[in-house]
């Protein structure tokens, strides 16, 4: 068992790190923004004679420990001026390090920061980070900075398709994705159905995203991890900035609170109100908004307190015939605590809600749905010693599920009032990760986690006969929904079912050199919810279902092998990584699966597996005034649902079909560079092969109508899809000297205006008779202007 | 109501303005026999009238406009129950195959349709489902998406002592599905957007019993005929199987599907 073996390993490192006898003092401290006393992620705080070194955790904190002695201690972090110490050191010290930027705050053109190249000694890879800067530059439809867009430019990650919500990660689907926004679930990441993502580029400072080798930290989403990390807000003095753009404007204050005890930040975006429908009547409207708040409180050097919100909502509404609202709701609480200079601890709280209404007036009723959950999460990060650092915690996450409501708008309706059944679950999670340089040449991290599911009780389960709630009809060669025998009601406290899994994660580096190194990871991953959605691309309607008797939890195991070069004296560096990833109880859907208001949504899937394998390369060239990155990536998609028994043939005959999102070829490149002190530009062009679709064999016409006739799924793609963007970014030279600093960003989306597909309908057009093929390409070429300010 | 295309019909305007035809190579698959036995019976004042025909033909590449006819089949239909036979013959060569009197299914029996072409026979079984009556149809002022709509408002009560599948056929070769499930026992009114109708213009609204099975086999058909096309938010289409049966060779099946509704119908000019 690896599992076994796993935890033998352990002990023997816990071991160890008690070995050392030398006199040994730890330096710890928090790295901040010196103007905004802002905290940084990701600095390195380095001791060159010794030849180590630690980068600040999520939370600005950092800790080391060394045998007594003076040494010379160097912080860099890229975008701020290097800082250099000499430290005596003969006892534990606490140093809270300032950092000052290099340049003006606008004028951060860093388009390529340092930390977002992955470190050749560390054992993580699979990891992309980004920060808030590198988004803003990056050139995006209507101007509308935005993270998800970001990431797509990364190897391994794609979307269905442009205004496709979500992001899929190693051929991952968009439900298998962790997203995290300061520690808090995001159910629903886009706006809009896809166009733009719920996170305010203001208000973020770094993301990071995990596509393999994930910690043992996270859990409960198989494909990726998608870290987003607030801004605390200045805590020297007012500042505001925003921006006015073709999309939305956005706002955000921040400022000290209680004499420096503490920093508030609240930031708000909203769209204009009539997006995409410029050209219809008045009475129709769809528009976003969100807002984003937050509040640190320092109670003393060791004690933190975090309160953030997040509120965001979606309005679309039609002639009042039809309003749909949707979004999601978070709220935070973190205590951040130092037991000792070397163990770090934080304690989170956190509720979190996702809800969708509609009103359809001209069938006359209301229907609204949603997710809710409580989170408590005690996470330590433990500085045993220079060479291991352990992570360890617990996390329970109690979920309500609300799979939909229905209720008459109107006196003459006709509906009658419906509450599908709610569901009840609950997620608890242990975990002990350990980070472990064993030589100067080969580190590992390694951990495992426990996670354990529990479906609670509720009312009116369905039974069927034979425990099977889909049938399969032999004449007709169908699966079909089979009868209820009869519906059990259960206590709350009850367990309808309950799953445990171990999960371990292995990730190792091995550098060959100073520039070079291979890396290694294995993980396996338990996912107990699912987005249930047939569509190609998840709607902001499809509900989230638990596990339980009839759905089992989705098991990942993932490999990936890297290598990883840097060449200094070009300003290259080169990232290439393989993987292969197998998931079992993938469900499908049966043909005609009605997934919308459905009580008893097993009647209509069937337990499947998946896989995904690919090939990514990662090139950067980072200059003075020049970076650039390319990636791409060679990969594979697939799933199948064989039959159940010899006599069923399973969805799609059993066969392997690619999923709707997989891509065999994905290129993307980003060019950015400064051309003086006023102008940057910035590009992107991306090809990627067209997204898998049905082309029709056939039509049949019955009752008038034609009907295109389909064979195996997906075995078609649409054309290929390419655009290229750019944008150009102005600061004006009286910036300088004034407290008003603007800033324009000029875009031009799909510069060559390419027709790229969406989808193709086939359908009889009514007017000349003659069957077609409709190709929907929505963004033809785009440009915008966006005015971005600070004071 | 099908609540799904309702959702999506939201989702598809987005993509309205952003569409063109193309031409694509597509694939063929070999052609299959097509049945198109649908029968709707009408009870007016004791006057019982049975509308519909066998209509055969053979599935045909994509962008053929015509489907060709499928002639000399043999075609009858046996209630299962009486054991009474009604021979369907061919008007001409059209494919269209009806009885040479009226004829008039009846609840409470069970009716198999056999067909037999190409030395193959297919079969498939079908009961007479119950509708109830159409309370209103009026037009009302209400606009969708453009503002030129024409407004339909349809009225009409739901039997409380069963579990109903309506078919509506709204003229035009415009169909929808909708079972009662949110709406038991209850007078249920809702609208109908329609494009480019011109005043005087003449609607007839029909609503049909259906079972469950070819309820659902209509909204997949509904759906797949594109009549709601919904941009990127497309499920995957799905293989069509009616209830025709190939007894001679199970995997050569038959699309299409024979039914049997009552019907009751409305009509009105538009202002």
């Amino acid at each position: 068992m690896p599992q076994n073996l796993l935890l033998a390993v352990f002990g023997c490192f816990f071991l160890f790190s008690n070995l050392f006898s030398q006199q040994r003092y730890t330096i710890s401290g928090k790295v901040s923004e010196g103007s905004s006393n802002e905290s940084l992620i990701g600095v390195t705080v380095a001791f060159p004679e010794l030849g180590t070194g630690t980068v600040t955790n999520e939370y600005g904190f950092f800790s080391i420990t060394l045998p007594e002695g003076t040494y010379r201690l160097e912080i860099s972090y890229i975008g701020y001026a290097d800082q250099s110490r000499v430290i005596f050191l003969d006892k534990n010290q606490r140093l809270d390090i300032k950092m000052t930027g290099e340049a003006e705050e606008l004028e951060e053109v860093l388009l390529m920061v340092d930390n977002e190249r992955s470190d050749l000694r560390k054992p993580q890879m699979s990891v992309s980070m980004l920060n808030a800067g590198t988004i803003k530059k990056i050139p995006v439809v209507l101007g509308e900075a935005d993270v998800i867009k970001s990431i797509l430019l990364l190897p391994g990650v794609t979307s269905a398709g442009e205004g496709a919500s979500g992001f899929n990660v190693r051929g991952g689907a968009v439900d298998q994705n962790l997203i995290l926004l300061d520690e808090a679930i995001i159910f629903n990441s886009s706006h809009l159905f896809g166009f733009f993502s719920v996170f305010n580029p203001d208000a973020i400072k770094d993301i990071k995203l995990y596509k393999g080798g994930i910690p043992a930290k996270y859990g409960g989403r198989i494909s990726s991890v998608l870290e987003i990390y607030q801004k605390e807000g200045n805590s020297k003095e007012i500042k505001i900035n925003g921006g006015l753009g073709a999309v939305s404007s956005r706002m955000l204050v921040e400022g000290p609170t209680l004499k420096n005890k503490g920093s508030f930040l609240i930031g708000g975006r909203a769209s204009y109100a009539h997006l995409f429908l410029p050209l219809l009547d008045n009475n129709n409207q769809a528009y976003f908004y969100d807002l984003n708040t937050k509040v640190s409180h320092k109670i003393d050097k060791n004690n933190n307190l975090f309160l953030s919100g997040y509120f965001g909502r979606d309005v679309l509404g039609i002639s009042e015939s039809f309003v749909n609202v949707y979004g999601n709701s978070v709220i935070n609480l973190r205590w951040n605590h130092l037991y000792s200079e070397k163990l770090f601890n934080n304690l989170s709280m956190i509720y979190s809600d996702y809800f969708y209404g509609l009103d359809l007036d001209f069938v006359g009723f209301k229907w609204n749905s949603g997710i809710r959950n409580f989170n408590v999460k005690y996470d330590f990060k433990h500085y045993i010693s220079n060479d291991f650092q352990l992570n360890y915690g617990l996390s329970n996450i109690h979920y309500k599920f609300n799979p939909g409501e229905i209720e008459p708008n109107r006196e003459d309706s006709g509906i009658l009032p419906e509450k599908l059944i709610d569901k009840f679950a609950n997620e608890f999670a242990v975990y002990l990760d350990a980070e472990h340089k064993i030589s100067d040449r080969f580190t590992l991290q390694y951990g495992l986690r426990w996670s354990y599911f529990v479906r609670l009780g509720q009312d009116g389960l369905n039974q069927y006969p034979n425990g099977l709630p889909v049938i399969f009809n032999e004449t007709y060669q169908l699966y079909e929904k089979a009868t209820p025998t009869g519906t059990e009601s259960y206590a709350r406290s009850d367990q309808l079912a309950s799953f445990n899994t171990w999960e371990p994660r292995l990730s190792m580096a091995y550098s060959l050199g100073d520039d070079s190194a291979v890396k290694a990871s294995y993980n396996h991953l338990a996912q107990y919810l699912s987005l249930i959605s047939n569509t190609s691309s998840p709607t902001p309607l499809d509900v989230w279902a638990p596990s339980g008797p009839y759905i089992k939890p989705q098991i990942l195991d993932q490999y990936a092998i890297g290598y990883f070069k840097d060449l200094p004296e070009t300003g290259l560096s080169v990232e290439t990584e393989i993987f292969l990833k197998k998931i079992q109880n993938r469900i499908d859907y049966i043909d005609g699966a009605d997934l919308i208001a459905n009580n008893a949504i097993e009647q209509v899937i069937l337990n499947g597996e998946a896989r995904a394998y690919g090939w990514e390369v990662l090139l950067r060239k980072k200059m003075d005034k020049f970076n650039a990155w390319a990636s791409y990536t060679l990969s594979r998609s697939e799933q199948r649902t064989p039959g159940r028994n010899a006599s069923e043939p399973g969805i799609n005959g059993g066969d392997w079909y690619q999923t709707s999102f997989d891509k065999t070829h994905d290129f993307s490149l980003n060019v950015s560079m400064e051309l003086n002190k006023s102008w940057s530009l910035n590009g992107n062009f991306i090809f990627q092969t067209g997204q898998p679709t049905n082309y029709p064999t056939g039509q049949f016409s019955y009752k008038g109508l034609v009907i295109p006739i389909y064979g195996a799924r997906n075995t078609d793609r649409l054309p290929s899809y390419h655009r290229a963007d750019i944008s150009a970014t102005f600061l004006p030279p009286k910036n300088k000297n004034r407290k008003w600093k603007g800033e324009w960003v000029f875009g031009i989306y799909n510069l060559y205006n390419r027709r790229n597909a969406a989808s193709i309908a086939f359908e009889r057009n009514n007017n000349n008779g003659m069957n077609e093929s409709i190709r929907t390409a929505i963004f033809g070429i785009v440009p915008s202007v966006t005015y971005n300010f600070k004071l | 109501m099908d609540f799904k295309n309702c959702c999506l019909l939201l989702l598809s305007i987005i993509y309205v303005g952003c569409e063109d035809v193309v031409e694509l190579e597509l694939p063929d698959s070999d052609p299959r026999l097509v049945i198109d036995a649908s029968f709707a019976t009408t009870f007016n004042a004791g006057k019982i009238q049975t509308e519909g025909a066998v209509i055969l033909s053979l599935s045909a590449p994509f962008y053929d406009t015509g489907n060709p006819p499928v002639n000399n089949a043999t075609v009858y239909i046996t209630n299962t129950t009486t054991d009474e036979v009604h021979n369907f013959i061919e008007v001409g060569d059209s494919g269209a195959y009806i009885t040479q009197y009226q004829w008039n299914p009846e609840f409470l029996s069970q009716y198999v349709l056999t067909v037999i072409s190409g030395n193959e026979t297919y079969e498939g079984t079908a009961t007479l489902i119950p509708t109830v009556p159409l309370d209103e149809v009026q037009q009302g002022d209400g606009t969708l998406f453009s503002g030129e709509e024409t407004e339909i408002i349809v009225k009409f009560t739901d039997n409380g002592s069963r579990d109903d599948h309506y078919l509506f056929d709204l003229d035009f070769n415009l169909y929808l599905t909708t079972e009662d499930r949110f709406y038991q026992g209850e007078q249920f009114v809702f609208s109908y957007f329609y494009e480019d109708l011109d005043p005087g213009q003449e609607i007839t609204v029909r609503i049909n019993g259906v079972d469950r099975q070819y309820h659902d086999y209509m909204t997949l058909l509904i759906e797949q005929s594109g009549q709601n096309g919904s941009g990127p938010f497309q499920t995957l289409p799905s293989t069509l199987r009616g209830n025709m049966v190939n007894r001679t060779n199970p995997d050569n099946y038959a699309y299409g599907y024979f039914s049997l509704s009552e019907r009751n119908e409305l009509t009105l000019f538009i202002d």
